[in-house]
């Protein structure tokens, strides 16, 4: 799970940063600027966000309206209640108070991403091939597999950006820490994949454009090749 | 005996300082207690556990403090007082 956190203050950001390390991959910018910059860049599952930065309020950072939008933490040293109310209509999914606790931080980021990831499509069917990311598990021309929380992570980014190419790199931000996050790891728990679904490398569905990364056909979940 | 003039060295607002100027400092005061507050479980594993008891209640309190301050402010600010 990837974390972009907008903090100016440093020693903040590095307190947080600390705190979010054992579960988090955690980028750190300073600014709007920064923020917007990597928001067009990269996927990030959360978002928490210093109200007062030092080119402006951020609190525009929190309006999206693209799917699958990342779940948006707005911490503030401002404890008043319009405040907090003109954050949370202008989007944000939660606000903290500064100052606040490690277990106080986690437990909210948690429960952001817990209702992030319910809003995203957790089942879906294209062509032959189904997905269930709540029963981690994938179906392909009648054969049916459990998935690895790694696998599923995998083939859930893969199918959530089907038809475009997905760097290696970025696959691995998607693969929880300990359940194998490494380059090499990526490349196993493809090889998984495409065994479990009763697939080869040959096959375009799920192919390797070497040196760039993955990417997931979707024409070809309905067309039968032969020879694939 | 010579004063010291440096004009670095942190002032508490004066009254004649508006609410906005009373904000930035109790943004600045909550920066510096998140730091504090985040830190804080890495001395927990201290055989001082009076120490850290006494600090766990320093900024428990300061955070309470705090709290009153914002609303106070606020209440200044909707013109309750």
């Amino acid at each position: 799970m990837e974390i972009l956190l907008v903090e100016d203050h440093l020693p903040t950001a590095q307190s947080i940063t600390r705190v979010l390390h054992q579960k988090y991959r955690v980028n750190h910018v300073v600014s709007c600027v920064q923020a917007e910059h990597q928001l067009q860049e990269h996927h990030y599952d959360a978002i928490i966000l210093d109200l007062h930065l030092t080119d402006g309020s951020s609190l525009y950072l929190c309006q999206h309206d693209q799917e699958q939008a990342p779940g948006v933490i707005v911490l503030s040293g401002n404890d008043e209640l319009d405040t907090k109310i003109l954050a949370l209509n202008s989007g944000a999914d939660d606000y903290i108070t500064k100052p606040f606790s490690p277990q106080e931080l986690l437990a909210r980021l948690k429960a952001v991403l817990r209702r992030t990831a319910s809003a995203e499509t957790d089942y879906q069917r294209i062509g032959e091939l189904t997905f269930s990311c709540k029963d981690s598990s994938v179906s392909f021309q009648g054969m049916t597999a459990l998935l690895t929380v790694a696998e599923r992570e995998v083939l859930s980014n893969l199918l959530r950006h089907r038809d475009q190419i997905i760097p290696k790199d970025r696959i691995m931000t998607r693969v929880p820490r300990g359940e194998g996050s490494t380059l090499n790891a990526v490349e196993a728990h493809i090889r998984s994949i495409r065994k479990k679904m009763g697939i080869t490398k040959k096959h375009k569905l799920l192919e390797t454009l070497y040196g760039m990364g993955y990417r997931f056909n979707s024409s070809y979940a309905t067309i039968i090749h032969p020879n694939q | 005996m010579e004063w010291v003039t440096d004009s670095t060295l942190a002032m508490p607002p004066s009254s004649t300082q508006t609410n906005e100027a009373l904000r930035k400092h109790l943004h600045d005061l909550a920066g510096s207690l998140t730091v504090l507050t985040l830190n804080l479980p890495e001395l927990k594993g201290t055989p001082n556990t009076e120490a850290f008891t006494a600090c766990q209640s320093a900024i428990e309190q300061a955070r309470m403090t705090l709290k009153y301050a914002w609303k106070s402010v606020e209440q200044d600010d909707s013109g309750e007082k």
